[in-house]
């Protein structure tokens, strides 16, 4: 074997070396950091306690209410099934009755413990999945 | 008005459209000089009629002309001029619009200044020409900005209000302009394999610049990102942001690849990252638009568009795959330089983490696809894996500069600026406490890299070479910046959420104080607003205040909060938003504490101008 060859051989293996170890780290952190992103509906059919998920869907007008120390309770529907969710902190400025919101965190029982609330900045926004259900029940406004 | 924007963009199309068939092999038309003669006409009709068009979109929104639907939909009368201005490029048509412009004015000016004697010179317009005509053909059939309202609307609806900023009225001509260098890299990457011919010297100026607008955009977007939605960070690992870091990674990969030699293999690499430039671009637009990933910052999506777009992407990859395959063997021997090693790892690393980050964007879509779940990815994917090519990139860029490891002597010039920088940084993080292995890791390497590059320095012998790659290292020193600044950050910025009543004050964290001394409310044009005033103590001493606002825009029946940010020691951020306010005596403040945010606007500026800079040294040069 030449050193030129050698050399080309040694840089071959090198790279292999960088794509197999990024390989198995990627689907080994991507394995771990999945998120199933699901609507109130598709949870009723389905045992996801104790994973991390997300719940999308509209805020059931009149459901929210918050004690003194910001533990807020209300009630996410997508017009079909509703779920009932939890969650400490200041909720987004732009989180109202019948908003798009998704909640992030994990069933625990029949509630819904979330530790992170997101709400559209965007009016016109809402997930994609539920506007498409909704369109079909005809409860969605243009 | 509008009719002449509308012609004048069907006169463009048809002008495209004339191009592409003068460059089929019919005999009629002509001697192949007469035909190039036209060919370069008919790019130039292109190029002016696309002008006359945008010049006019601009125009109908500065004179509010209602009767275009997407001035009604994007403007109102009310609006400042500039936001006027800007909204013709904010919406999905303008920005296309504002696109093709570029795409055909490059072009052109590309033509005339670069490509004076070259046989193939006009390959080059023809192929613009095709990627023009997709534009158009997209612009004209699915997102017209001439539109016609009937009847005319009174009163525009308004530019989103969290769009009106600087930043990002700024950041799509930015972006599209670097969009617009990938279109000409690839025309010139395609050109360039059909004529078998090797001056790929030819483009560097572009990749280049490219790369520093697309670094510029990047850094525009997150800055607009952090200032106006509120929430504190400044790359959330979205899916728009994560398509617009693929392209930025193919300008990366170019910008080293200019280094390669002129080996038949290394060619065909630099060609096939040309190409990838612009289907990466192509690729980030398509899942902007296709609203085919749940965005939480999508603003324009339809999937029609979406489906055209990825056709569009398709073609232009069999085009290009085309002329590869039919590419002229050509067996160059080049001396294969040393450096060339790290260069191509440096390449190999590069497009891995290009397909990582591509994978977690599209897993989405497979997952919906195959299994009919819907997923998203966590950040904490895109976190980990880009923390672990990280550490490859420090490491072989510690290597890279320095003068050729040959022997034990100089792989000791690489250990002892890395041993250097732990004893430091483990010595330093007595004070900061950072727990997390990784991120000390990350701190010693980038570290140990500017360290590397001070030795160097240092050293007088060095001083020449260094000069030689000046604009290199100080790319390569604004990168550890970065990676410094992030990781900082990452472990030690703090983010409470408190409920505060006027005249009270409390502590956060230990060292800042904050006291509510007012709020008002304030009847604007446009908007209502309530400011809330906090009194900041940092470490007992009075830093400054803090206007947290909460803005009601009743004509699009939005509510946007305003961030207000104080500076701490000139690199630090204070962040503070009013997340919830109920007409009650309380104030929901949400308060973070960014420690050098500003190191992070400032290592990217320092890198997209010192590549920069190392377009007019090379001027120089040649000179």
């Amino acid at each position: 074997m030449t050193s030129r060859s050698r050399k080309k051989l040694i840089l071959y293996i090198f790279i292999f070396t960088i794509i197999f170890i990024g390989y198995f780290l990627v689907i080994k952190t991507f394995e771990e950091n999945i998120i199933y992103f699901v609507t109130p509906k598709e949870l009723q059919s389905k045992s996801l306690t104790g994973k991390e998920i997300r719940i999308g869907g509209l805020v059931k007008p009149g459901s929210s209410t918050c004690d003194k120390d910001l533990n807020w309770i209300f009630i996410i529907t997508d017009n079909v099934a509703e779920v009932k969710v939890q969650y400490h902190g200041i909720l987004p400025n732009l989180f109202r009755d019948g908003q798009g919101v998704i909640a992030k965190g994990e069933m625990q029982g029949d509630e819904f413990i979330a530790n992170e609330i997101l709400a559209k900045h965007d009016e016109k926004y809402i997930p994609k999945s539920i506007a498409q259900d909704l369109q079909k029940k005809g409860y969605w406004r243009k | 008005m509008r009719e002449v924007g509308y012609y004048s963009l069907l006169i463009s199309l048809i002008a495209a459209l004339a191009v592409i068939l003068l460059k089929l092999p019919i005999k009629i038309l002509g001697p192949e000089e007469r035909k190039n003669k036209l060919v370069f006409d008919l790019f130039f009709v292109q190029t002016s009629f696309n002008l006359i068009a945008f010049i006019i979109l601009i125009y109908c929104y500065l004179v509010d002309d209602f009767s275009v639907a997407l001035v009604a939909l994007n403007s109102n009368i009310t609006m400042l001029t500039f936001y006027k201005i800007s909204a013709a490029w904010s919406s999905h048509q303008g920005s296309l619009l504002l696109w093709e412009c570029f795409l055909t004015s490059f072009g052109f000016l590309y033509f005339y200044c670069q490509l004076k004697k070259e046989s193939w010179r006009f390959d080059f317009l023809y192929v613009q020409s095709l990627l023009s005509a997709f534009f158009l053909i997209l612009i004209f059939f699915t997102s017209n900005p001439f539109k016609q309202l009937y009847p005319r609307a009174v009163e525009g609806q308004g530019l989103n209000p969290i769009l009106q900023d600087v930043a990002l009225a700024i950041h799509p001509p930015i972006l599209f302009a670097a969009y617009s260098g990938f279109a000409l890299i690839y025309s010139m990457s395609v050109v360039m394999l059909r004529a078998g011919n090797i001056v790929y010297t030819k483009i560097a100026g572009v990749i280049r610049i490219t790369f520093a607008l697309m670094t510029f955009a990047l850094a525009l977007g997150s800055w607009w990102a952090y200032r106006e939605l509120g929430w504190g960070g400044f790359w959330f690992w979205d899916p728009v942001e994560n398509s617009a870091l693929l392209p930025w990674l193919v300008s990366l990969a170019l910008i080293h690849s200019m280094h390669l030699g002129n080996n038949s293999h290394d060619l065909s690499r630099k060609y096939l990252l040309g190409i990838l430039g612009f289907i990466a671009s192509l690729f980030a637009t398509f899942i902007v638009r296709s609203g085919l990933l749940i965005s939480v910052h999508s603003f324009a999506s339809d999937s029609n568009k979406g489906v055209i777009i990825l056709l569009a992407t398709m073609f232009y990859i069999a085009f290009a795959a085309f002329y590869l395959i039919r590419a002229k063997q050509i067996e160059i021997k080049d001396k294969n330089k040393p450096q060339y090693f790290y260069l191509k790892v440096n390449l190999a690393i590069i497009l891995v983490y290009f397909v990582t980050i591509a994978f977690g964007i599209m897993a989405p879509i497979f997952y919906e696809t195959i299994y009919g779940e819907k997923i998203t990815v966590g950040a904490n994917y895109f976190n980990h894996i880009s923390r672990f090519f990280a550490y490859l990139i420090l490491l072989l860029i510690t290597c890279a500069n320095l003068p050729l490891v040959k022997n034990l002597k100089s792989i000791i010039n690489i250990i002892i600026p890395l041993l250097l920088a732990a004893a430091i940084v483990l010595c330093v993080n007595e004070f900061l406490e950072i727990k997390n292995s990784g991120s000390l890791v990350l701190l010693i390497l980038s570290c140990g890299m500017i360290l590397g590059q001070i030795f160097l320095l240092a050293d007088g012998k060095n001083i020449k070479m260094m000069s030689k790659k000046l604009s290199m290292h100080f790319a390569h020193f604004a990168f550890a910046l970065l990676v410094i600044a992030i990781t900082i950050q990452y472990e030690k910025s703090f983010d409470i959420e408190s409920r505060v009543k006027i005249g009270e004050g409390r502590y956060y964290n230990d060292d800042f104080y904050l006291k509510l001394t007012k709020l008002d409310r304030e009847r604007k044009d446009d908007f209502m607003l309530i400011q809330a005033s906090f009194e900041v103590w940092h470490q007992n001493v009075q830093i400054g205040q803090l206007l947290p606002e909460i803005r009601f825009y009743p004509r699009q029946n939005i509510k946007t909060n305003e961030v207000s940010i104080l500076r701490v020691k000139a690199l630090n951020d204070l962040y503070a938003t009013i997340e919830r306010y109920d007409e009650s005596e309380y104030l929901y403040l949400r308060l973070q504490y960014k420690p050098l945010m500003n190191l992070v606007w400032l290592s990217l500026v320092i890198m997209a101008s010192s590549i920069l800079w190392s377009l007019k040294k090379k001027k120089n040069d040649e000179a």
